[in-house]
């Protein structure tokens, strides 16, 4: 190696201090930097919740910056005087498929801003089917006015192009609302669709007709529309519920029966009790284990019950039975020893 | 002047090949930090203020039963459990496995949470040694404590999967204390598609006393002040932020640590849980599923969280450091050896083809070059063909580059949790290039242990002793 060698081993050392000063440095103002403006924004939202005039005197950035952070009045005004100043560019960013960080700001300040054509813009985004985006999309979605929101977000829920478990957990809050397009949606061909329906549903068993819906979903032919018609029938009045439950707690799908089960314990159902028993002697743990955590739920229906299964032929039903004793903590004196 | 390569010489040779591989190594964690870049700037912008809130209040989000061995682990014990109890989600139980500690573990625990001796009948889908007693505690009905016979962490993990009641499970260590937002965080990422996500990590951060390093929001926030801690802080930062987001962004997540792991429980009843065969059980079992995933064709992902779930104990002397990294050393090689036919496979996408040679390369033969390096400098020292200047700046132009390196994750860090003083930031920023000197001599020791303890076929698990505490 050569002096010139030598000097290139110099340069490369000097570029590398250099580059590590550089980054180190940007690091720390970046901090800085970020810290201020988060405290200057959280004042700039108060300010301009208490007087949206002053939204001229701020700068493009803190305004982009109040409008994409956490929803507020304050966020809502700098969103909407954006919205005035830079609608063309907004829309064309939001437009504009990549990058995606870029086009989820676009579309926030857009949506924040009251925007005539977000929903569209919005939607279209949806429709890219970029798995990264989803869920933020999904989120910003749910920002949208009520009805645009509810449309747009039913519309992704149904056509199953993004997961819907994602879907529907922005849905749950407006499942009441959208009880008429969810009892239709409760008897489309599409099994995975039903189940999702008659899950949203269950925040609507006041409704009769809602109740009539997932009264015929404890018939499907997918298990799993079952499973989910037995939770929700857990909220339905007990002259509907009870019948029905019952014959879901005979499934001949194991967890269709533990749910079922389930759902007794979760809506209290005293009266159903009785018909736990069977189930301790299930063939199937979780069955069996659902049994004996809604038996203990159900107060001293459930340890009559676990008393009774205590004679039981099955030893299954007999452990499950001490069990459910043991967690009540009141001792059975007579059945108890008898057992054992 | 006296050049870096001696011509024609043996030493020479060895020093152009360990040069090269160093070259080979920097340019492989370089491409794996654009791509970390990349990973994190898509994961920043795609997180919506209120998303977390929504998840927190749905009846819809998956509930999750956190499995936790615990061996010897009186010091911590009550509040690694008490962080499992406080995580902030809407539904989940807390299963600890206590491994038939010979501490007071049990009286600790059974004391802070009124444990009361439980008669349950549960389901053996895994073998595991024999339980002793179960109990559940009076204070907290969703947690389930299980003392066992000794059997290693495998064998306890194992065993609280059979007591495991929901759809998806998290392992811990037993020295971890959670951030309260942790499981939120690793599930946010399974919501987003459960039908994929089939396992999910995050990244822990390392301090001498975990118990005292949340802050009052349950957040990891306090850097410990002990050179040693801050040095294996940093090497868990470049660690994850630097590797395992570009490892996600490439669909090759190669290791779920076993600090906080999320899996979905159908899929490691399919695979027959941990391994006990292996000295660790996390990187095997993420190695396994791979495996198995791809070799079936199937769609999949395993993830690594950008966000810092907990902090665990590291070791605050020089042994007990050593002890732990020769025994990662020893499962790294045990696991890539094991499954060394995936390895240059197609068959196995961006797993064989990058993630497996990763490992060899960066992992497997980094001590005999490590080794290589050292004893052809020495060489070279001895026979005049170094002069000192040269050798002075090739170490400041590699202390640098890893300076660099372990900068850019403090950035990526800093960038997501917000959560160090700038004057912390400051601290592991001039800790980076001090790293090679001060740090990485004691990492390439336990290595190359760890590598002769491998070839001796010892697959003991060298518990290091916790942390004093002081009041």
């Amino acid at each position: 190696m050569g002096v010139s060698q030598f000097q290139l081993l110099v340069l490369l050392a000097v570029t590398l201090v250099l580059a590590w000063a550089f980054l180190g440095a940007f690091l720390l103002a970046d901090r800085l930097l970020h810290d201020r403006g988060r405290a200057r924004a959280a004042q700039d939202a108060a300010e301009l919740a208490g007087d949206p005039d002053t939204a001229r005197l701020l700068s493009r950035r803190r305004l982009r910056r109040l409008a994409l952070g956490p929803p507020c009045e304050g966020a809502a005004v700098a969103a909407r005087v954006l919205v005035r100043r830079r609608r063309a560019s907004l829309r064309a960013a939001a437009e504009r498929p990549r990058p995606p960080a870029a086009r989820l700001h676009a579309l926030t300040i857009l949506v924040r801003g009251g925007d005539l054509r977000a929903r569209r813009l919005l939607a279209a985004a949806v429709a890219g089917n970029d798995r990264a985006m989803t869920s933020a999309l999904l989120r910003l979605a749910a920002e949208l006015p009520e009805t645009e929101g509810d449309e747009l977000l039913l519309d992704v829920l149904v056509s199953g192009r993004h997961p819907r478990s994602r879907t529907a957990t922005e849905l749950e809050p407006r499942a009441t609302r959208l009880r008429d397009e969810l009892v239709e949606l409760a008897s489309v061909d599409d099994p995975e669709l039903r189940y999702w329906a008659v899950s949203l549903l269950r925040a609507s068993m006041d409704d009769p007709d809602v109740v009539d819906a997932v009264g015929r979903c404890a018939f499907d032919d997918h298990a799993n529309v079952r499973a989910a018609a037995a939770e929700a029938l857990g909220r339905a009045p007990a002259t509907v519920a009870r019948p029905l439950l019952r014959l879901l707690l005979r499934d001949d799908l194991f967890y269709v029966r533990a749910h079922a089960a389930r759902a007794v314990a979760e809506a209290g159902r005293e009266e159903l009790a009785e018909e736990l028993l069977p189930l301790l002697a299930d063939g199937n743990w979780w069955v069996r284990a659902a049994a004996k955590e809604s038996l203990a739920a159900l107060g001293d229906s459930g340890l009559a019950v676990a008393v009774a299964a205590l004679s039981h032929p099955d030893r299954f039903a007999r452990d499950g039975a001490l069990e459910v004793i043991g967690a009540s903590g009141r001792l059975v004196d007579a059945g108890v020893a008898e057992v054992a | 002047m006296n050049g870096l390569l001696p011509p024609s010489s043996a030493v020479g040779w060895v020093v152009a090949v360990c040069f090269l591989y160093l070259l080979a190594t920097y340019a492989a964690y370089g491409f794996l930090l654009a791509v970390s870049v990349a990973e994190r700037k898509m994961r920043g912008g795609s997180r919506r203020e209120g998303e977390d809130e929504r998840v927190r209040s749905s009846s819809l989000t998956i509930p999750v039963t956190i499995v936790a061995p615990l061996y010897n682990e009186a010091p911590i014990a009550v509040d690694s459990v008490g962080s499992f109890l406080a995580v902030d989600y809407p539904q989940f139980d807390v299963v600890v496995v206590n491994d038939g500690s010979t501490d007071d573990t049990l009286e600790r625990l059974r004391e802070a949470f009124a444990l009361e001796p439980v008669e349950l009948f549960y389901r053996r889908t895994y073998d595991a040694k024999p339980v002793r007693t179960i109990y559940r505690s009076r204070t907290n009905p969703n947690l389930l404590v299980v003392d066992k016979v000794n059997g290693g962490k495998a064998d306890s993990l194992n065993c609280g999967l059979n007591f495991a009641r929901y759809r998806y499970v998290c392992g811990v260590d037993g020295d971890t204390i959670l951030a309260r937002r942790s499981l939120l965080d690793g599930m946010r990422l399974v919501l987003t598609d459960p039908g994929r996500v089939i396992g999910v990590t995050g990244h822990i951060a390392i301090s001498g006393k975990p118990e005292a390093s949340l802050n009052e929001d349950g957040a990891p926030c306090r850097l410990d002040p002990r050179p040693l801690l801050a040095f294996q802080h940093l090497d868990y930062l470049r660690s994850f932020f630097n590797n395992r987001l570009g490892w996600t962004r490439l669909n090759m997540m190669l290791c779920a640590v076993g600090a906080f792991q999320i899996w979905r429980r159908d899929v490691l009843e399919e695979v027959g849980g941990f391994s006990t065969d292996f000295t660790c059980e996390d990187i095997e079992l993420t190695f396994r599923l791979h495996e198995r995933f791809r070799r079936e064709g199937r769609d999949y992902e395993i993830l690594s969280l950008a966000d810092t779930v907990g902090v665990t104990e590291g070791p605050d002397r020089i042994r007990s450091l050593i002890s732990q990294r020769e025994r990662w050393q020893r499962v790294i090689m045990e696991t890539v050896v094991h499954y060394r036919r995936m390895a240059f496979n197609p068959r196995y996408g961006t797993v064989g083809l990058l993630g497996v040679p990763f490992f060899v390369l960066t992992e497997v033969v980094a001590p005999f070059f490590e080794l290589a390096s050292l004893l052809a400098v020495l060489a070279g020292f001895a026979f005049g063909s170094f002069d000192v200047a040269t050798a002075g700046l090739m170490l400041v132009a590699i202390a640098f580059a890893n300076g660099i390196l372990t900068t850019a994750a403090v950035s990526l860090e800093d960038r997501t949790s917000r959560a160090y003083r700038p004057g912390d930031l400051a601290r592991l920023v001039l800790l980076g290039p001090l790293d090679l000197l001060l740090y990485r001599p004691l990492i390439v020791y336990a290595r190359a242990k760890g590598t002769w303890r491998f070839l001796r076929r010892d697959t003991g698990w060298h518990k290091f002793e916790r942390n004093v505490r002081t009041a």
